[in-house]
C-alpha cells in the first residue's frame, strides 16, 4: 500500500464507520511512513472528538415548561377549528363518499343511462332498428332491452363508484403531499 | 439505538400524543429533551438561545404530531424540525448565513503538513482535543449538524437525508466536506498556536 491508496483507505473508512479500520496493509503502511501515521493521528483524535461530544442536560423544569406552554396555547384556543378539520380530513373525505352514493341511491338518478338510451331511442329510433336487425325475434329484442337496461343500471353504479373511489385517493394523496410539505 | 420494545413503547406514546395525551407527550420530551438540546445548541452556538429552541422544536411537534404518519422514525421527525427551527433562527440572526450549498474551500488532506501532535501524552490530547471542539463551533451549521448526526447520533445515511431534507447521495460528500472543512479549521488554530511546529 502507498500513500495515497493508505489515504483512500482512510477517507473512505472515514464515510462508513468512525473506528480506525484494521487492515494489515494499512498497518504497515502507517509502520513505515511518518507523513500518514501524522495523519492518521490526526484524524483518530478529530473523530474521537466528535464521536464523545457530550449531550447537554437541560434545565430541570424543561419538560414541565413545554407542557405548560402547549396546555397555556390550547387553553388560549391555539390550536384552530381549521387544524382539527385539516387533522380529520380523511374521516371527512370518507363519510363524505358514503354521503354521495346514499343521495345518489335516493334520488334514483342511476337510471341516467337507460334514461340516455330511450331518449336517443325516441329521437332517432335506431336502436330498436338495429336489434331488429340482429334478432327477428321480438321477444328476443324485449329480453335483450330489459337486460340491456339491468347492465347499463350496474354500469352506471359501478361508474358513480369508481368516480367517487377516484376523488377519494385524489384527495387522500392531496393531504399526503401537503403533510411533506408542511 | 433503540431497541423493539423501546420503539413499540415510543409507537404508543406517540398514538397517544396524537389523541392529545399530553402525559404520553411529557414522556417522549423526556425521552429527547437531551439529544435535541445538545444537537441545537451544537448548531446555534448559545446556550440560551438553544433552550427557548428546544421548547419551540418539542412545542411544534406537538402542534402536528398528527400529521406525523410514521414514514420515518418519530426521532428522525424531531431532528428535521430540530434542524428547522435552528436554521431559522440562524436566518434571522444572522441572514445569508445559511446557502443551500455551503461552499468551503476544500481541504481533504493536508499532505505533508500535518504539525506534529503528541497524542500519546495526555496533556498534548486534550490540548488537541479543545482545539478540535473550538474548530467544531466555527463551522457552519450545515456541516456542525451532519458531523454530530453522523459520527455522534450514529444516524444511517437516510435518515441524514431526511432530516437534512437533502438527497442521499449528498450525505456522503456533505460528511466528506465537513471533515476536510474541519481539517482546515484546525489547521489554521494550530498555525496560529505557537506550541505546535509546523
Amino acid at each position: 500500500m502507498n500513500c495515497d491508496e493508505a489515504r483512500d483507505f482512510w477517507e473512505q473508512s472515514l464515510l462508513s464507520e468512525p473506528v480506525a479500520p484494521e487492515s494489515a496493509e494499512f498497518a504497515e503502511h502507517l509502520s513505515r511512513c511518518n507523513q500518514c501515521r501524522q495523519a492518521f493521528e490526526w484524524d483518530t483524535v478529530i473523530i474521537g472528538t466528535l464521536v464523545k461530544n457530550p449531550d447537554i442536560k437541560p434545565a430541570g423544569n424543561f419538560t414541565a415548561e413545554v407542557c405548560s406552554r402547549i396546555t397555556e396555547m390550547e387553553s388560549k384556543g391555539g390550536f384552530s377549528l381549521w387544524t382539527y378539520i385539516k387533522s380529520s380530513l380523511d374521516y371527512i373525505v370518507a363519510a363524505l363518499a358514503v354521503l354521495i352514493m346514499w343521495v345518489l341511491y335516493n334520488a334514483e338518478i342511476m337510471h341516467f343511462t337507460q334514461t340516455i338510451a330511450r331518449a336517443y331511442e325516441e329521437k332517432t329510433g335506431k336502436i330498436i332498428d338495429v336489434l331488429m336487425k340482429i334478432f327477428p325475434n321480438p321477444d328476443e329484442v324485449n329480453e335483450l332491452i330489459s337486460r340491456g337496461a339491468e347492465f347499463a343500471n350496474h354500469f352506471s353504479w359501478t361508474l358513480i363508484a369508481f368516480i367517487t373511489s377516484l376523488i377519494i385517493f385524489v384527495i387522500y394523496l392531496a393531504n399526503i403531499f401537503a403533510d411533506e410539505e408542511s | 439505538m433503540n431497541t423493539d420494545k423501546e420503539v413499540s413503547s415510543e409507537s404508543k406514546l406517540v398514538a397517544l400524543s396524537q389523541r392529545g395525551d399530553i402525559t404520553a407527550f411529557a414522556r417522549l420530551v423526556q425521552m429527547y429533551r437531551n439529544e435535541i438540546l445538545s444537537f441545537v445548541d451544537n448548531m446555534v452556538s448559545s446556550r440560551d438561545d438553544a433552550e427557548d429552541i428546544a421548547q419551540e422544536v418539542f412545542i411544534k411537534a406537538y402542534q402536528s404530531i398528527d400529521r406525523f404518519k410514521g414514514y420515518s422514525s418519530f426521532k428522525t421527525w424531531l431532528y428535521a424540525i430540530a434542524k428547522n427551527s435552528a436554521y431559522s433562527y440562524l436566518q434571522k440572526r444572522r441572514p445569508g448565513m445559511i446557502s443551500l450549498d455551503e461552499k468551503a474551500d476544500l481541504i481533504n488532506v493536508i499532505s505533508g503538513d500535518y504539525p506534529s501532535v503528541d497524542t500519546k501524552s495526555a496533556s498534548a490530547r486534550e490540548d488537541f482535543i479543545d482545539i478540535v471542539s473550538e474548530s467544531l463551533a466555527v463551522l457552519p451549521p450545515k456541516y456542525k449538524s451532519v458531523l454530530q448526526l453522523f459520527y455522534f447520533r450514529r444516524f444511517k445515511y437516510y435518515e441524514i437525508s431526511e432530516i437534512l431534507q437533502i438527497p442521499m447521495g449528498s450525505v456522503k460528500s456533505l460528511i466528506h466536506r465537513a471533515i476536510g472543512t474541519l481539517r482546515k479549521e484546525v489547521f489554521k488554530k494550530l498555525k496560529r498556536n505557537p506550541d505546535y511546529e509546523l
